[in-house]
């Protein structure tokens, strides 16, 4: 089912948590809303669910499946929730939990026991706790917690998933896991899902659409490779990894930074303007000596090569840090050591004219 | 007015604090008296942390009047110093605000009390109404277990409790009375306190500590783990599901209680009566049966049922009033139980003056 919100804005107080947003989402996919802390991401969840009301506007609109449900109560728009700190039953077993939403559907429309204990059993086998039904919650981990809260939201069948940072209170390792988890059983049952998260590798690693959010609006939307190649702005390519900042000036088609100069064909209009030169670790090259063609002149102060590739911490100009990524075989043809000097040149750019983006 | 200009000269340091007290205290004076003042620093050698004290205290002692005392040419250094304070980013304010008086804090409490009853009121029709409708997500079973739970378990307690009771009025009864010769109307006495007052309150009490903290505790853990909006999803009204159990429950429990609790109380007095009072068991029971009336008991029923309410909706009330972090949830629970001990008291005191002049 396709989910679409129109003109949304929602205001707590004098907080504004969105501000007209809107968004469309096609039948079958996992979107991700991306965002640091306070970008609204969870709260326009809360509003596709139905758990919050946007506030009044008569263009505002929620349509799932094209139909607007915004006057339909939470249990009516059919969706499951997972939430962050699972919100498991505490009091009933895995199995309770899990039948519970078939359960306590009025008598015309439940199924039969036979049938909920062998719709439970699927989905238990489904989440891989086939012999945990008969456990309290409070015996599981953390991970086996929220795939018993996936296979509750589940349950009902529902045409929308919902996901409020499922992953966010996982160690590292359990999350790596559960999200490959989550790809492989959205690729088996197809069901639109949005997924909510702060850490940007798990919406790039498991959505097919990232939808990136920023102070109450979406700043940019897209397939992980269009956001993480083509940051829509300077916010974007920061909150989807590390990323070295150069400050520099856009001059007769060129921008230049620190000894840096890029081609940048931003027209006469941004001459003379203020401008950006956005560089990921791994797009640096380090070398020792001057190879002619632009670098910035640095200090190596730490060199971390435990890990798949090296990272090479670096002191520029103006004691600004910089970070190189290098795999080992590069970094075994020229090594560094703490204190060397190196020469740091990049290999793909993004220049950010201030206010002015390409 | 013209302004009176205060020339401060030398250190002003924690050596020189008399000195420098003393040198303000004119133009506070001043200013106090006689118009605006201004204490000028341009010729001090050096302001330390102390010095710089004594300046704020004269100047906010001046603003606490209303009267004019500015500072100027003050040296740079000094600037910069109060420049990086800025205490909101190192330093919370107390969470209670200013600490109120006495009487505000009486009025306070009042009004809040005020506030708990309208809004105990606005509950206790909505419920009534949502039972009314006939809610879809009410199940016999939950209530039969929260009957369980609020009543079946309070019984050992309560049971001892109301043993105790009939024990100690009987005794208190006996030491008036027998002064008299009338050591026979401890039945009275013990069949009535019992049945009127005692037994409901002392019930209620310890049901609102036993279960209404419970209850308000356990679905303010529930609101904050977000497992009532799981119910949401899944097309589950808490209120019907959750909340009206216990209230239902609760108002069960409550008479069946009390019930109990005169029983033993009655118990209790009998064994006094018969022990060191030296009545025979047949004369106190009959004198039971003479001094009861069914209305007695049913006043009794009433409170109960009366308190059974307060002490539930107030508890869900304060449960799922809750929002953010567990520790709201002590807050809650502990509202709940002085909330509806409260409400107890007032409604008692209502039943029983109603009940005094109608009969």
């Amino acid at each position: 089912m396709s989910i679409q919100v129109r003109h949304v804005t929602k205001t707590f107080g004098q907080y504004a948590a969105l501000k007209d947003v809107n968004l469309d989402i096609p039948d079958g996919e996992l979107v991700a809303l991306l965002g640091p802390s306070g970008s609204g991401k969870t709260t326009l969840l809360r509003i596709i669910a139905g758990l919050e009301v946007p506030d009044a506007n008569p263009e505002t609109q929620i349509l799932f499946h094209d139909q607007d449900v915004a006057a339909r109560a939470v249990g009516d728009r059919r969706v499951g929730f997972v939430f962050q700190h699972y919100a498991l039953f505490r009091h009933m077993s895995v199995f309770d939990n899990i039948a519970f939403g078939l359960r306590v559907r009025p008598r015309a429309s439940r199924p039969s026991k036979g049938d909920i204990r062998a719709r439970v059993h699927e989905l238990l086998k489904l989440i891989q706790l086939e012999n945990l039904g008969d456990r309290y919650p409070s015996e599981l981990s953390g991970g086996q917690r929220q795939r018993v809260a996936l296979a509750r939201a589940l349950a009902i069948e529902p045409k929308v998933l919902l996901l409020d940072e499922p992953f966010g209170a996982l160690d590292a390792k359990v999350r790596q896991g559960l999200r490959r988890w989550l790809r492989d059983l959205h690729d088996k049952i197809h069901i639109t899902s949005v997924l909510v998260t702060h850490d940007q590798e798990e919406a790039l690693e498991v959505a097919d659409r990232v939808v990136v959010m920023r102070q109450a609006r979406i700043e940019q939307q897209g397939t992980p490779e269009e956001v993480f190649h083509h940051p829509a702005s300077e916010f974007v390519m920061d909150f989807l990894g590390h990323v070295n900042l150069f400050h520099g000036r856009v001059d007769a088609g060129r921008a230049v930074f620190d000894g840096l100069a890029v081609d940048h064909a931003a027209g006469d209009a941004a001459n003379g303007k203020a401008a950006k030169l956005l560089v990921r670790p791994h797009e640096l090259e380090l070398f020792r000596e001057p190879n002619g063609n632009h670098s910035v002149k640095a200090t190596v102060t730490r060199v971390h090569r435990a890990g798949p590739s090296v990272k090479v911490e670096l002191n520029g100009p103006e004691g600004r840090e910089l970070f190189v990524e290098l795999t080992h075989e590069r970094f075994a043809q020229a090594p560094v050591a703490a204190g060397d000097t190196a020469y740091v040149s990049p290999r793909a750019t993004r220049v950010f004219v201030q206010d002015f983006s390409i | 007015m013209a302004e009176q200009r205060f020339q401060l000269r030398g250190p002003l340091t924690a050596a020189t604090i008399r000195a420098t007290r003393d040198a303000l205290a004119p133009a506070l004076a001043h200013a106090r008296t006689a118009g605006p003042a201004v204490v000028d620093l341009a010729q001090v050698a050096a302001v330390d942390d102390i010095g710089l004290a004594q300046i704020m205290a004269a100047l906010l002692d001046a603003r606490a009047e209303g009267k004019t005392l500015r500072v100027e040419n003050v040296p740079q250094d000094v600037l910069r110093r109060l420049s990086l304070l800025d205490p909101k980013d190192v330093m919370a304010a107390p969470q209670a605000g200013p600490r109120a008086g006495a009487l505000e804090s009486l009025g306070d409490g009042f009004f809040a009390r005020t506030r708990d009853g309208a809004e105990f009121l606005g509950i206790v029709v909505e419920l009534v109404i949502r039972l009314v409708m006939r809610p879809k997500g009410l199940r016999l079973k939950a209530i039969v277990e929260q009957v369980m739970i609020i009543g079946v378990g309070a019984i050992p307690i309560l049971s001892l409790i109301g043993f105790l009771i009939g024990v100690i009025i009987a005794f208190q009864a006996a030491y008036q009375l027998r002064d008299l010769g009338a050591n026979l109307y401890v039945a009275n006495m013990v069949g009535l306190s019992m049945a009127r007052e005692l037994s409901p309150f002392v019930t209620g009490i310890l049901v609102a500590g036993r279960s209404g903290s419970a209850i308000a505790a356990e679905i303010a853990t529930m609101k904050i783990n977000l497992e009532l909006d799981a119910l949401r999803t899944m097309a589950i009204d808490p209120t019907s599901s959750v909340l009206l159990p216990r209230v239902i429950a609760t108002i069960i429990a409550v008479p069946i209680l009390v019930a109990l609790a005169n029983v033993l109380g009655i118990l209790g007095g009998l064994v006094i009566a018969v022990g060191p009072l030296s009545l025979s068991a047949g004369s106190y029971w009959d004198q039971i049966l003479i001094a009861m009336r069914p209305n007695d008991i049913l006043i009794g029923m009433l409170k109960a049922v009366t308190f059974g309410i307060v002490i539930a909706t107030i508890a869900c009330h304060k449960g799922s009033q809750v929002s953010g972090g567990s520790r709201e949830v002590a807050a809650a629970t502990t509202a709940a139980v002085v909330s509806s001990i409260f409400w107890m008291i007032v409604c008692d005191a209502i039943v029983t003056m109603v009940f005094f002049f109608v009969g």
